[in-house]
């Protein structure tokens, strides 16, 4: 008796023991699944077209929105939005409300967009990203598109963009074009440079490199080399127009928003495949003036996917 | 004494009078000038709407060498059906899938030019990916409109299975040519891209077209159509005949290329239906 007894009670125990283990072990399962959307600056563009591509992309989730813009305590303010909601994804727009969630470094999936240094955080858990320039790939295949008679591209670079440009000479291989470069070290005199790029290349290509283009006299130096010599510039910035590129290509940000959106979407079944995407949308803005008076061939084709243009 | 004076009065009465009306003639005249400017509204549900302001800068840089007549890009379906149904003195300019869904609420709209390219007055979408569609979800990169992608898919002749349309998720991207790289770089399962992009890609990017395959063709689609309501045809040739004659000028050829076009033509049934261009 005192054994079965024995028996039973160690049964009982063990059942109880498993009930809670298996309740500890069951996930939330809230009604709803809600995701907290932190604008860096709901005033610039640049952070405001994402967001409201992602609210009008994103389904089945309550949404709660918070501008950073005036906020000077913006971990605070997150802090008490967390705590206030339970919150299953944040979608972060900007390096301010990227930068204040890293510092709560809460347990929730984060995804970000428009963050210029997006590489700081992509080895993070539970962040995924789209970041903030077009592939390499991609716009060298857009290059490809409007001019297909260029075949050689020139492009200046230093350390910092060095891990770019090792991917880009992958692509442009499979593109069929042949990347000419040249690295300068930091306060080295770079117009003997660019000279022997323009001598030997159809086009010139801007990175984002913060070395290349230190100082404004140093960037509009390449393009008055470049427009001496009739070489077309391609950038990655609308803002290169106004120095006189010919195209460029950058991220649309409303696609940004609506990536961002399906990521968080996916986040309710798994994780997403990728933890970086690139932007899956482009700009693209073309200086006629410069084609017309550089006699480039463009394929006329192109001008359907023309965001920008100068004819002026 | 008081004779003269009472003619010199009526006669500085007189011309007073001729200057007044000859003001409001100047007035009336500057008025009706501008009433009549004529409005060409356009919408394409077949592509992406960012590029609006590209467009009306181009053609109005066009119409404004002779013309008074201005393009006026609009965002949405449902702004530009509202337009259509106040029956104004206007051009449409639209897919001709969007023509067909509001022909039968707005009777009198008639098509009277076709866009034209290669030669063709039709283009077929291919869905095109790199393995069939996963039926649990998939994501398609497309560069219209919700309604008008689903309309397509649902009527697609399918090399695979049937399409997973409850599991599809769609990501509106600006350009085919940006679907069809999201397809190569992993953002996407599946593109939605007209015969043309494709092609275009296979020149582009040939080891990554190689990796791609055609999943389903749609049926041949009409290109861009002009519709306008008849009662308002005189008023309004002007500017067709403005816009037959885009391809006989450069602005005119960078306003059709911006719209994937090579010249307008005008159809066969205007005729039949008294249209005297």
């Amino acid at each position: 008796m005192t054994t079965v007894l024995r028996y039973l009670l160690a049964l009982c125990c063990s059942l109880a023991i498993g009930g809670c283990q298996n309740r500890t072990a069951l996930p939330q399962q809230p009604d709803t699944f809600t995701v907290l959307v932190v604008n860096s600056n709901s005033a610039l563009p640049r952070y405001e077209v994402p967001v409201q591509a992602f609210l009008k992309t994103i389904k089945g989730a309550e949404l709660v929105t918070v501008d950073l813009g005036e906020d000077e305590l913006p971990t605070e303010t997150l802090q008490d939005m967390l705590n206030a909601h339970r919150v299953q994804a944040i979608y972060c727009v900007g390096a301010k409300a990227l930068g204040s969630i890293d510092y709560l470094s809460p347990a929730t999936p984060v995804v970000y967009s428009s963050v210029l240094s997006w590489r700081e955080f992509q080895s993070r858990k539970h962040f995924y990203g789209v970041t903030d320039g077009v592939a390499p790939a991609a716009q060298l295949a857009w290059f490809k598109h409007f001019f297909p008679n260029i075949q050689r591209i020139g492009v200046l670079y230093s350390d910092t963009s060095e891990n770019v440009l090792k991917d880009a000479r992958h692509s442009a291989e499979a593109l069929s074009l042949t990347l000419n470069t040249r690295k300068i070290a930091a306060g080295e005199a770079r117009t003997p440079h660019i000279e022997a790029l323009l001598e030997s290349s159809d086009a010139i290509w801007i990175l984002p490199d913060p070395e290349v283009l230190d100082s404004e006299a140093n960037t509009v130096q390449l393009f008055e080399q470049a427009h001496r010599r009739k070489i077309p510039v391609f950038a990655y910035n609308p803002f290169f127009m106004e120095l006189g590129a010919t195209l460029s290509i950058n991220a649309d940000l409303a696609t940004t928003g609506r990536q961002a959106a399906l990521m968080v979407q996916s986040l309710q079944n798994a994780a997403p495949e990728s933890n970086i995407q690139f932007p899956a949308g482009s700009n693209v803005s073309l200086n006629l003036r410069k084609v017309r008076e550089y006699q480039l061939n463009l394929d006329s084709d192109a001008l359907n996917s023309v965001s920008e243009l100068l004819d002026q | 004494m008081s004779r003269p004076e009472s003619t010199t009065n009526s006669f500085s009465l007189a011309l007073k009078a001729l200057l007044c009306a000859c003001c409001l003639l100047l007035c009336c005249g500057a008025v009706s000038t501008q009433a009549e400017t004529i409005v060409v509204y356009h919408f394409n549900p077949e592509s992406h709407s960012d590029r609006n302001l590209v467009l009306k800068n181009t053609f109005d840089q066009y119409f404004q060498v002779s013309h008074n007549i201005q393009l006026q890009p609009v965002d949405d379906r449902a702004t530009f059906a509202a337009l259509i149904a106040n029956k104004p003195a206007s051009l449409f300019i639209m897919s001709d899938w969007q023509y067909h869904q509001l022909e039968s609420s707005n009777n009198d709209l008639t098509p009277y030019l076709r866009g034209i390219k290669d030669g063709n007055d039709t283009f077929r979408k291919l869905l095109i990916g790199k393995a069939p569609l996963s039926p649990q979800h998939a994501t398609l990169a497309v560069s219209g409109t919700e309604d008008y992608v689903y309309s397509l898919l649902g009527s697609m002749r399918l090399n695979t299975a049937p399409l997973p349309m409850q599991q599809l998720r769609l990501l509106t991207v600006p350009k085919d040519i940006d679907a069809l790289l999201a397809v190569s770089f992993g953002m996407a399962d599946a593109a939605l891209a007209t015969e043309n992009s494709y092609e275009k890609y296979e020149l582009l990017y040939r080891n990554e077209y190689q990796l791609l395959k055609v999943l389903g063709t749609s049926t041949p689609q009409k290109r861009l159509v002009v519709a306008l309501y008849r009662q308002h045809l005189p008023a309004l040739q002007v500017a067709l005949e403005a816009l037959l004659d885009m391809s006989q000028s450069p602005n005119g050829q960078l306003g059709l290329k911006l719209l994937g076009l090579d010249e307008w033509t005008l159809l066969p049934t205007t005729q039949d239906r008294g249209g005297q261009l």
